[in-house]
């Protein structure tokens, strides 16, 4: 009777891990086998022809890319900044705990409502207009407490004798951050960072009304231009288009091509992180 | 002293750690209703020993066992043995006190519970009686349902003791269980082990010679996972046979 | 003097001090568009009135119940499957999986929490929405439980992980001493790693709860985006998030319309500030256990 009940017990907890991993497989299968058909040179270097009803997704790519870096140049610096900050300068009190109070609610607010605060401070506020600066400004402020976060517990895992050696040395605080503390949390903070952008790039909602564009037959040539991104165009495919299920096979080609992007840079931080916890377990 | 029936004897085990080996063919027989100390210095295996007797050392995936402990003559590393069953037999207590944190109440239920006790009447019957036998009634009788957290450290370690004797085990396997405590609250607890020789095999690990000699009547010495010596209390403290067991005792070293 | 060490201390300084200067400034900015709003429609309307029906042609009203209402419904929804689902894999991974399991689990997981809303969303369209309607006998599977199904999805790689987290901080003495007792690693689980780690757990369902309140592409595509009162998970619905996603494009600078939707985001944001919060609570009980 014991034992009936220790298998069953068992077996759901294997039978929820079994969902999850059932469920990432019908993602991944779904959109490799679909999306696969899709994709070819022309498909990746193509602008949209005809309605969006044929041609590629050329556009869509760079714009991506394009408001992507926007993004990590804004929040990188300031996120790294402020987990140095918090890591290394910062005495337990009460500014201490408003800031790590901030970032954890930072964390927690909506995308929709960072795609609100977006149109009001840089498209209205500041007159970008819907632009890829107001975009990428926008997605910088979302990413920014994933980065905080990540890249201050990358700071911390450095172990206090390197910092220790270097005093004792003579070095000051700035010198020491910069030549050991710094360099021995990189690996670390780059994984952070990788994953804060990636998920950027996927983001639709904030850039929905802050300067992506449902098409554009030309490249953006400056910040202030409207753009074409993955994640829109593949909203508008599967939601906007007049004929929905006639392009159903260029938003699979599109989701695969999404998917791939995010995936592989989600794949990159995860392997560089194995391996800094090998390295570390050694 | 009576001649005493065999409770427990480990045949040659050995014991790795992945590639390191922690325990050298220990053999080593264990006497009913009598209290064995394992003494020697800290990193010498006796606690790894210890979790041997009730294979909790399985609750590490790293580590390999090899030989044999018989209890009461059966191999409890052989496949038919339960390890749930084994565990009900030998009891354990630990160097730190670790009560779970749930009330003082709980804490001895829960170990009846999972035994299948389910009357209310019958489990609070053996919460006192535990607590009784271990000197702890009268402290905690009024709060037997506020948190084992706020006892002091001495009081969770009586805790722990009648947790663990509250499914009346045959063997109780104790790993350092005074280390935490001040010397008053170790007193008490070496009354308790005293008390506690009449019914239950005991097996003490320690690191200090004083209590081995205080409390038990058989000695065993480990030294970089071997067993040097093993014999009674008087004669491994005033006649030692190995020179390793005489330095130590006279700290020349540990 | 102004030396170099005190100057990029400050520089530091001031990029933390932005994190409290931008969550100040959301804040701030949508209450003031909010009161802009409840200038021109009375609080009365927005709470009491059910239906967001801004383009009507003579009378447009801003009720914002429906809208609760339906986020509500599907984040219900999702957190039933999501938490028993998340909790019970973040047990198999921290107490049952061997270490090799493991490392090939928890990397999934990660992959998981790296898929765009968006794309999950399209699969609600392509795939979950015409499962629900053959398996239900329905015109169209694009309604509440297609979205619920979909948060729960998003939703559970920060129930894992967070839930595993707090299952393997629990000391491994307390399972010493349960297995010592004879106890299964069942009865371990639930009777004593469980409720130790459950304030951890508790954060882990807040992260959830807030991921799927205030997720938007999903809900936005798979879900109908109908603006009524729904009635049964089978209804199409519109979000909060997503009546603002859909309709912020189209409104004009500074009408009631345009107003209207900050007040519906700064609705959304003191729904997921209080989720945090919680959350935060619960993570100070947790560290007294440690």
């Amino acid at each position: 009777m014991k034992n009936l009940e220790e298998v069953i017990g068992l077996y759901t907890l294997r039978l929820c891990a079994f969902l999850v991993v059932l469920a990432i497989f019908v993602i991944l299968y779904d959109i490799l086998v679909q999306g696969m058909p899709a994709i070819s040179w022309e498909f990746l270097t193509s602008y949209p022809r005809e309605g969006m009803t044929k041609g590629g997704i050329w556009p869509a790519v760079v714009g991506t890319v394009y408001v992507t870096l926007i993004t990590a140049i804004c929040s990188i610096p300031l996120g790294v900044g402020a987990a140095i900050y918090l890591s290394e300068y910062a005495r337990e009190g009460w500014t201490t705990r408003v800031i790590r109070s901030s970032i954890r609610n930072l964390a927690g607010v909506p995308s929709i409502v960072y795609g609100l605060f977006g149109v009001a401070l840089f498209v209205e506020g500041l007159r970008f207009g819907t632009s890829v600066l107001s975009a990428g400004l926008t997605l910088g402020l979302l990413t920014l407490p994933w980065i905080i976060a990540t890249a201050e517990e990358a700071l911390k895992s450095v172990p206090q004798t390197y910092r220790e050696a270097s005093y004792a040395l003579g070095a000051t605080k700035w010198q020491t951050i910069r030549s050991q503390v710094l360099p021995s949390a990189f690996p670390g903070i780059l994984t952070g960072t990788i994953l804060g952008i990636s998920r950027a790039a996927g983001e639709t909602a904030p850039i929905l009304f802050t300067g992506a564009a449902f098409y554009l037959p030309h490249l953006p040539s400056s910040p202030f231009d409207q753009f074409m991104a993955l994640p829109y165009h593949l909203f508008n495919l599967s939601t906007q288009h007049h004929d929905i299920e006639g392009v159903r096979h260029l938003a699979y080609g599109t989701a695969m091509v999404l998917i791939g992007l995010v995936l592989a840079m989600n794949l990159v931080a995860i392997l560089i992180r194995y391996r800094l916890r090998k390295q570390k377990r050694n | 002293m009576s001649p005493t029936k065999e409770k427990l004897l480990s045949k040659d085990l050995s014991l790795f750690y992945g590639e390191k080996q922690a325990l050298e063919r220990i053999h080593l027989s264990i006497l009913e209703r009598q209290v064995t100390a394992v003494i020697g210095p800290s990193g010498c295996g006796k606690s790894t020993f210890l979790r041997c007797l009730n294979r909790l050392n399985e609750l590490n995936p790293r580590v390999r066992i090899e030989g044999e402990v018989l209890l009461d003559g059966q191999n409890i590393y052989s496949k038919e043995m339960d390890v749930v069953q084994l565990r009900k037999k030998v009891g354990m207590v630990f160097q730190k006190p670790n009560p779970f944190p749930k009330t003082i109440y709980e804490n001895i239920a829960y170990g009846l519970r999972i035994n299948g006790v389910r009357e209310k009447s019958r489990i609070l019957e053996i919460v006192e009686r535990s607590l009784i036998q271990c000197g702890l009634w009268e402290e905690v009788k009024d709060r037997l349902f506020s948190s084992a957290l706020e006892l002091s450290g001495g009081q969770q370690q009586r805790l722990c003791i009648a947790r663990a004797i509250s499914i009346e085990p045959e063997v109780l396997l104790m790993d350092e269980p005074c280390s935490a405590l001040d010397p008053i609250a170790t007193y008490r607890i070496e009354e308790l082990i005293d008390s506690l020789k009449e019914k239950y095999t005991i097996v003490l690990v320690t690191h200090s010679m004083q209590q081995a000699a205080r409390v038990s009547d058989y000695t065993a010495f480990f030294y970089l996972g071997k067993l040097i010596e093993y014999g009674p209390t008087k004669q491994i403290f005033t006649n030692p046979q190995e020179e390793l067991t005489e330095s130590y005792i006279t700290g020349r070293f540990g | 003097m102004f030396s170099k060490e005190r100057f990029v201390q400050y520089l530091f300084f001031v990029c933390a001090l932005m994190t409290v200067v931008i969550l100040g400034g959301i804040f701030i900015m949508l209450l003031y568009k909010t009161l802009k709003f409840f200038e021109l429609v009375g609080l009365g309307e927005f709470f009491l009135e059910r239906i967001w029906k801004p383009s009507a042609y003579s009378k447009p009203t801003y009720g914002v119940l429906a809208m609760l209402v339906s986020t509500l419904m599907v984040t219900v929804g999702a957190m039933v499957i999501a938490i028993p689902v998340g909790i019970g894999a973040a047990a198999y991974l921290s107490e049952v999986a061997s270490p090799h399991v493991r490392e090939w689990l928890k990397p999934l997981v990660e992959l998981l929490a790296g898929v765009p809303s968006v794309a999950i969303g399209f699969l609600g369209i392509v795939l979950v929405g015409p499962f629900l309607a053959k398996v239900f006998h329905l015109s169209s599977g694009i309604n509440a439980l297609n979205g619920s199904i979909l948060l729960a999805i998003m939703a559970l790689p920060t129930i894992i992980s967070v839930s595993e987290d707090a299952f393997s901080s629990v000391p491994l003495s307390y399972r010493e001493a349960s297995c010592a007792l004879g106890a299964t690693k069942w009865q371990t689980i639930v009777w004593v790693t469980l409720p130790a780690a459950l304030p951890g757990i508790l954060v882990a369902v807040m992260l959830g709860i807030g991921r799927a309140v205030g997720e938007t592409m999903t809900v936005l595509m798979a879900t109908g985006n109908a603006k009524a009162m729904p009635h049964s998970f089978f209804d199409s619905v519109a979000t909060m998030t997503a009546v603002i996603a859909s309709e912020i494009g189209e409104v004009d600078y500074g009408s009631e319309h345009y107003y209207g939707l900050f007040a519906v985001g700064c609705l959304l944001f003191l729904i997921s500030l209080l989720v945090n919060l919680l959350a935060d609570y619960f993570n100070s009980k947790m560290r007294r256990y440690a």
